[in-house]
């Protein structure tokens, strides 16, 4: 076969293809990753904006989740992939697939590329119930934006837990690293409320959260009212820990077996 | 000259663990000529399948000198695996896809295109009696089952150099006949076989060319027959008498055999040499008693293998 014949965005679409035959082979797998961050958002979004008496941050609960729930739906999918990762290292598929012509780097980029793919249908799904079921009043000329951040947002913490899925092989000591990192990413950052006014170590520990710097730019994009040049400080943070992401990503692949 | 599209030479492969450390590959060299069917022989553990995995591209070796296809594994891991299949010792599937999406997955992700694997699919699955599970999901298949349709998907491609790691282990005699035929077929066609195997039988039907190993080392090699001759070189005779034979041991004593059991006028002896000192043995034998059936058998691969691993009688 000839490198031609073969060439690299066939690769990585082939990766794709298999990840989403694999993934579409379960429904349950499917619920988890369409439905699940979509539940997050409606019975939160519905529940506590009547609850709460004053809005936050100048606008309802509702609109202040929405952003905070499109970048944990794209870390659902990287947790579920690097699952995916143990079943098949499991039943040896894994290995087998590093002899296949492909580079590390396709390997990665179709998985990537079925992240992604799942990660837009899953944006559409929360931004139409936000929009159509909450009445989140998201402009229509930031909508756009609002869905490219939320898939900008996938690749760091695919890359981040897929190097770390290969890395810990023990799969009770990868649900308890998987766990922490999760809920402590998720717990000590903007997703489910502001934090300019919680104590200054909270506020050190979640300003290094990469999770807080991709909720700033997508509450940025879709309602406005921030810095720019925090933004843009932000965003440089982001594309840095994804590129190092990427590379860990890659030297893992690279020394599965060793 | 032809380059072979397998060259190892001083290949090492240390592990360094809690416990310190193991030479799994110590010094291994070896070549595969084009369209040949190479055999790693060995006990578990003597490092055929970290050989396997360095070849592959999944490891790294410590030290050595390795080619596949012209290519350093290291380096050029994607023009080696461009150039190979394998069958890796797991059961490897894709557990939750049907037997034909892990065959159609499989080819996708060799770049074959969709009308190849169409147009190829029918033979393979009819050679490996996989038509009535095809739409089966693969982790529904018993393990032999699953076996079957590892080793089918690389029958779908053309490529030129395959890696089989134990690949008729689980599988029922039918199956085993079957995969052994289209390896040499394979070879036939001028493609390049390396294989593992703790099978002596499938070695000694299959491989022109042998290598066994132990504790990370080659202890022998060369094609079947030579290495049966250099680390076995007994024939076993089963004679049967007339009648009783007078004076036998004084006769047997002469030819110093290295081993003899006499009961019912049976003869079993074990002798060193090549087949025309069994046969001058025979003449002369019947020259002096009546024997009424004889036997001669050479020693088995097997019997080679333990030799050379130090295994065998008297070791």
């Amino acid at each position: 076969m000839s490198a031609a014949a073969f060439p690299p965005w066939r690769r990585v679409a082939a990766v794709a293809e298999r990840e989403t035959r694999f993934r579409f082979s379960n429904f349950g797998w499917l619920f988890w990753d369409l439905c699940y961050p979509a539940g997050y958002l409606l019975a939160l979004g519905a529940g506590l904006s009547h609850l709460l008496v004053a809005d936050i941050a100048g606008g309802s609960y509702s609109s202040f989740l929405l952003p905070g729930i499109l970048v944990m739906a794209g870390q659902t999918l990287a947790v579920n992939s690097s699952w995916a990762l143990f079943t098949d290292r499991d039943n040896g598929i894994f290995f087998e697939h590093l002899t296949y012509p492909l580079t590390r780097a396709n390997f990665l980029g179709g998985r990537l590329l079925f992240n992604l793919g799942m990660g837009a249908l899953q944006s559409l799904v929360l931004i139409a119930a936000a929009i159509f079921v909450l009445r989140v009043p998201v402009g229509p000329g930031r909508l756009a934006g609002l869905f490219v951040a939320a898939l900008a947002a996938i690749p760091l913490w695919f890359f981040f837990l897929f190097a770390a899925a290969i890395r810990i092989r023990r799969m009770d000591a990868y649900a308890t690293f998987q766990n922490i990192v999760f809920l402590g990413a998720l717990l000590i950052s903007p997703v489910f409320y502001p934090i300019d006014r919680m104590p200054s170590w909270f506020r050190a520990v979640a300003y290094a959260n990469p999770l807080t710097w991709s909720v700033d730019i997508l509450r940025g994009i879709a309602f406005g009212g921030m810095h720019v040049r925090r933004l843009a400080l932000e965003a440089g943070a982001y594309a840095a820990g994804t590129a190092a992401a990427f590379v860990w990503a890659l030297r893992s692949l690279r020394t599965a077996l060793r | 000259m032809d380059t072979p599209p397998v060259v190892v030479r001083d290949l090492v492969r240390v592990f360094r663990g809690k416990t310190g450390e193991i030479r799994a590959v110590d010094g291994l060299s070896f070549e595969v000529p084009r369209g040949s069917l190479f055999g790693l022989l060995g006990p578990n553990g003597a490092g055929k399948t970290t050989s396997l995995r360095i070849l592959t591209t999944l490891l790294a070796p410590t030290s050595g000198f390795v080619r596949v296809a012209g290519f350093d594994p290291v380096r050029e891991g994607f023009a080696v695996r461009r150039s190979i299949a394998a069958v890796l010792q797991d059961n490897a599937s894709e557990q939750f896809l049907s037997v034909k999406d892990n065959f159609r997955v499989y080819a996708r992700l060799h770049g074959q295109p969709s009308e190849d694997t169409d147009r190829r699919l029918p033979a393979v699955v009819e050679r490996f009696g996989l038509g009535e599970v095809l739409s089966e999901k693969a982790a529904d298949l018993s393990i032999g089952m699953r076996r079957r349709v590892q080793v089918a998907k690389i029958f779908l491609l053309d490529s030129p150099i395959l890696f089989l790691d134990e690949a008729t282990t689980g599988m029922d005699p039918l199956a085993k006949r079957e995969v052994l035929e289209r390896i040499r077929e394979i070879a036939r066609e001028g493609r390049t076989v390396v294989l593992t195997t703790q099978n002596m039988d499938e070695a000694e039907r299959l491989c022109d060319e042998i290598l066994i190993v132990a504790h990370g080392r080659a202890v022998a090699r060369g094609d079947v027959d030579s290495v049966k001759r250099l680390h076995a070189p007994t024939l076993e005779l089963r004679i049967v008498f007339d009648e009783d034979p007078q004076g036998l041991p004084e006769f047997l004593a002469d030819y110093h055999p290295a081993s003899q059991t006499f009961a019912d006028r049976r003869l079993t002896i074990r002798l060193s040499g090549s087949r025309r000192d069994a046969a001058n043995f025979l003449a002369a034998l019947s020259a002096r008693y009546r024997v009424a059936d004889f036997e001669v058998s050479s020693a088995s691969l097997e019997d080679a293998f333990l030799e050379a691993i130090g295994e065998g009688d008297g070791k």
